[in-house]
């Protein structure tokens, strides 16, 4: 498959995520600096995968850029929106119509089923379910016929990929995605990747995943590597195996 | 499946066993209020065949305790219950659920189990008030075939002080997952934040400066009304052990948990783990436990206390050989009076009264109360009978239109010498002007005045008790003859302090009543948070520990939480027994209900280990639960 040719247009207009000097301290016994001063613009329309070993702060750039989370210091803007002077409501506010998030586990509500797992943000939002629009979310993630189940009857990838349908559901302008297709085969996580570009493209979708693996990296037009909190390395239309090197040079 | 309040019916239906317990809970707690609002309400109606007064004080009494206690139970069980659903909330606002809407997810939920639980106990609540009749008839409260006023007003009032306190629970518990931000909040619902919020910390310390304030009040506020307020100190003082619970569970059990496990075994050192871990459940299965105990014990050992020193002052203002009771009618008096023999013989008589306490425009029966006029002759010497007057003179009761009040009425009412009292005699007001002031009111009466007064009041005495000095044994058997009790001055206070037994019984039964509630709670908070750590001890399960050792570590865990909870409770009852019993009896030894202490103590920890276990034991039982994917 030949990923790394269907690039995007890359907009050189406002990006949809900005964080400028970024800084998340956690607080505790012995105080964890997970980013330590991380400047990154996500262009509009562009698809970015972020790198780095285990306990980089991956996770945390994600928790941060989508508003989950406070920056510890430095400033956070999505859309034209800046996140530092928002009331908690507001922002889950900001974050229900623009962002959509998949999380690194999941996170669905036990004793919903399938179909209200992936309606929630809209019940929450007080919107209607576009029936059409699900329809295709469950069919092209491959969750046709598991809709009225609950999630603890579901395989851990049939899990994250109600997760993915979720977090697609709002059509929202940015989508966070932390591993989401660690629990997947590869050929089921590259249809899941597949379908993620796909509604990029079609919604101008702003992208940014989390990813171990190389070959899905490669698919994105971007790749950010973290290491200690701090971005060390940009990788603009990567191939399989330039990343495979930075990766391994991160190890060294 | 739309909308917030399909998301609310979802998350109850999701949730019904934990939700049933509360249910339980709030349906129990709905019967105590209500059956507390009949025997009000009956009380402040005072229809014919009730005496309003007697039942209106009875029941206000009681209610102030079982509503404390009420509340609190209530308040500990929705917490608890809703501490389950932490990570359900959590995972909600990260989902994009502003911090409004799970507030109201939590409320819906809430009113949708209380709403319907409490109105539905209200009804066997009613019931159980119809069982205390028989009860009440013993205890001269109503009248052989009176009736308890029935109204929907009891139910109503149960739904109107329930419901806002299990909300108010139901928030406080959504502000834990509410105050971080939303993947802090999932991440915190995994585990328990050691220590205590600065309001808690500083509330914990109030409760405790209130509580111990209280406790010693009888240095101030003299007699019952300083022993009531010393009462109050224990449910003031559990209260702070509660809110400084997690510290305290720190401090009892962190320096165990660390210790080197040479020789303890993998369960008590788990169990030692989980206590400090979870010292947040940990403190909020130990309220109900505690309660239990403090509540029991102050009732009776004030209870004790009252009589105790009722006896003391009964025995130290009578200096009469004898006295005789049983003269039912002035005939009878005075033919008593005219028995040889005798050297000297002053009757007592009381007559029924009322006195109004409170100036407000109020019910009847809460201003006017049930007490009664004891008239002595003016002259009475000190040696037959000394009241222990502290201000003016009995000798004043000469005049006409005057009383002597014991120094807890004057209190009570604010009165002076000089000061006129309301009263009320077969219906008709009068004011009676105080003259002296004396100390010895539990065992006396409230109101002593004058025979001739009495007798212009128009009241009708009740009974006469007659003080006899005999200087021949044979009048003894003389009187006895008459058919009259003759008692020593010892033994007729012994026979005064347990002459209430009928009301003793009827009050022992409401404490039971309460008691079982609180032991309802309890048992309910440790089924339900035993039974909410299935996903933990399934886990454990899987890495490697047997079922027998799973047990064994919720037995160690039930053993020490018992411990903690009776610790606590009885830490909490030993400034109040010490202000009850210095207030009423001075400072010496002060009395306590022991076999009462002793059975409490006994439950308290029966119960921390029969539901802990059961619930632990059906937990490792079942078929390891679908664990929510997550
Ligand atoms: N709540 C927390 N409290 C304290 N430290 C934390 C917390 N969450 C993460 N950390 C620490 O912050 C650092 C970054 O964590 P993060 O979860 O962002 O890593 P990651 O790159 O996503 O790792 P992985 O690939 O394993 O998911 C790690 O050292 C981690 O231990
Ligand atoms: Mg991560």
């Amino acid at each position: 498959m030949d990923i790394h040719t269907t690039t995007l247009p890359r907009t050189t207009t406002q990006p949809a995520v900005r964080l400028v000097d970024v800084h998340k301290t956690y607080a505790g016994a012995t105080p964890v600096a997970a980013l330590r001063g991380v400047t990154l613009d996500l262009g509009r329309g562009t698809v970015t995968a972020i790198m780095g070993q285990s306990g980089s702060g991956k996770s945390t750039l994600l928790n941060v850029a989508a508003g989950l989370d406070q920056p510890t210091r430095g400033r956070v803007v999505i859309g034209d929106q800046d996140t530092a002077g928002l009331s908690p409501d507001r922002l889950t506010r900001l974050r229900r119509e623009q962002v959509g998030f998949v999380f690194q586990s999941y996170n669905l509500i036990g004793h919903l089923d399938v179909r209200a797992n992936i309606e929630l943000p809209l019940v929450l939002g007080g919107r209607s379910t576009d029936e059409a629009w699900l329809a295709e979310l469950v069919g092209s993630l491959g969750l046709t016929g598991l809709t009225g189940r609950l999630p603890g009857e579901l395989s851990g990838g049939q899990a994250q990929r109600v997760a993915i349908a979720r977090a697609l559901v709002t059509r929202p302008t940015v989508v966070f995605a932390d591993e989401p297709t660690g629990a997947l085969d590869s050929r089921t996580g590259a249809q899941v990747l597949e379908l993620l570009r796909d509604t990029a493209r079609r919604l101008d979708q702003t992208v940014v995943l989390v990813t171990h693996d190389s070959v899905v990296a490669a698919a994105a037009e971007r790749v950010v590597l973290l290491a200690d909190g701090l971005v060390v390395d940009e990788l603009l239309a990567p191939t399989v195996e330039q990343v495979t090197a930075r990766m391994l040079g991160l190890g060294r | 499946m739309t909308g917030p309040w399909g998301l609310a019916l979802s998350g109850a239906r999701a949730h019904r066993a934990g939700l049933s317990g509360t249910a339980l809970v709030l349906a129990a707690a709905g019967a105590v209020v209500s059956m507390v609002g009949v025997l009000l309400e009956s009380g402040l109606r005072a229809a014919p065949g009730v005496d309003g007064g007697l039942l209106t004080a009875l029941a206000s009494s009681y209610a102030g305790t079982a509503l404390v206690v009420v509340l609190l139970v209530t308040a500990t069980t929705v917490t608890l219950a809703l501490r389950g659903r932490r990570r359900e909330l959590a995972l909600l606002r990260t989902v994009g659920a502003t911090r409004g809407q799970v507030r109201q997810q939590v409320s819906r939920e809430v009113l949708l189990v209380a709403g319907v639980a409490v109105p539905l106990g209200a009804l066997p609540g009613v019931l159980l008030a119809r069982r205390l009749v028989p009860l009440l008839v013993d205890a001269g409260v109503l009248a052989p075939g009176g009736e308890l006023a029935i109204s929907p007003l009891p139910a109503l009032g149960a739904v109107a002080l329930l419901l806002p306190t299990a909300l108010l629970a139901g928030r406080l518990a959504a502000r834990e997952t509410l105050r971080s931000s939303p993947t802090e909040a999932v991440r915190d619902s995994a585990h328990e934040a050691p220590g205590i919020g600065g309001v808690r910390r500083w509330l914990a310390v109030a409760g405790a400066v209130a509580g111990l304030a209280a406790a010693f009040s009888p240095l101030v506020v003299p007699g019952t009304i300083g022993a009531a307020s010393a009462a109050t100190s224990a449910f003031l003082l559990v209260a702070a052990a509660c809110l400084a619970g997690p510290l305290l569970v720190a401090a009892t059990f962190g320096r165990a948990s660390r210790l080197p496990g040479a020789r303890t075994g993998a369960p008590t050192r788990l169990a030692l783990h989980n206590l400090r871990g979870y010292s947040r459940r940990l403190t909020t299965v130990v309220v109900p436990l505690a309660l239990a105990l403090a509540t029991g014990t102050i009732q009776t050992s004030v209870d004790r206390s009252v009589a105790e020193a009722a006896g003391q002052q009964l025995t130290a203002a009578l200096g009469a050989d004898l006295v005789v009771t049983g003269a039912t009618t002035p005939d009878r008096v005075r033919e008593a009076t005219a028995l040889p023999g005798l050297a000297r013989v002053v009757p007592l008589t009381d007559t029924p009264a009322e006195v109004r306490t409170d100036s407000d425009d109020l019910p009847d029966g809460l201003v006017w109360e049930r007490t009664s006029l004891r008239a002595v002759p003016a002259d009475v010497p000190r040696d037959v009978l000394d009241p222990g007057v502290t201000e003016g003179s009995l000798a004043a009761l000469a005049e006409p239109g005057t009383v002597a009040v014991s120094s807890d009425a004057a209190f009570e009412l604010g009165l002076d010498l000089g000061d006129a009292v309301p009263v009320r005699v077969e219906g008709a007001e009068h004011r009676l002007d105080v003259v002296a002031v004396y100390d010895r009111g539990l065992g006396l009466g409230d109101y002593l005045t004058d025979t001739s007064t009495v007798a212009a009041l128009g009241g009708a005495p009740a009974a006469t008790t007659l003080l006899v000095d005999a200087d021949d044994p044979a009048a003894t058997g003389a009187l006895r003859g008459l058919e009259l009790g003759v008692a020593t001055a010892e033994g007729y206070a012994a026979s005064v302090v347990s002459a209430d037994a009928a009301l003793q019984r009827l009050s022992t039964v409401l404490l039971l009543a309460l008691l079982v509630f609180v032991g309802l709670g309890a048992a309910t908070a440790l089924v339900l948070s035993t039974a909410g750590r299935r996903a933990e001890l399934a886990l454990l399960h899987r890495t490697g520990a047997t079922r027998r050792q799973l047990v064994r570590m919720t037995l160690v865990e039930s053993v020490l939480t018992g411990l903690l909870a009776w610790v606590i409770g009885t830490a909490a009852v030993v400034p109040a027994v010490v202000g009850v019993s210095a207030g009423l009896l001075g400072w010496h030894l002060p009395v306590v209900d022991l076999p009462t202490y002793a059975l409490l103590s006994g439950a308290v920890l029966v119960t921390s280990v029969a539901a802990t276990v059961g619930a632990a034991t059906w937990a490792v039982r079942l078929p390891r639960g679908r664990t929510a994917a997550a």
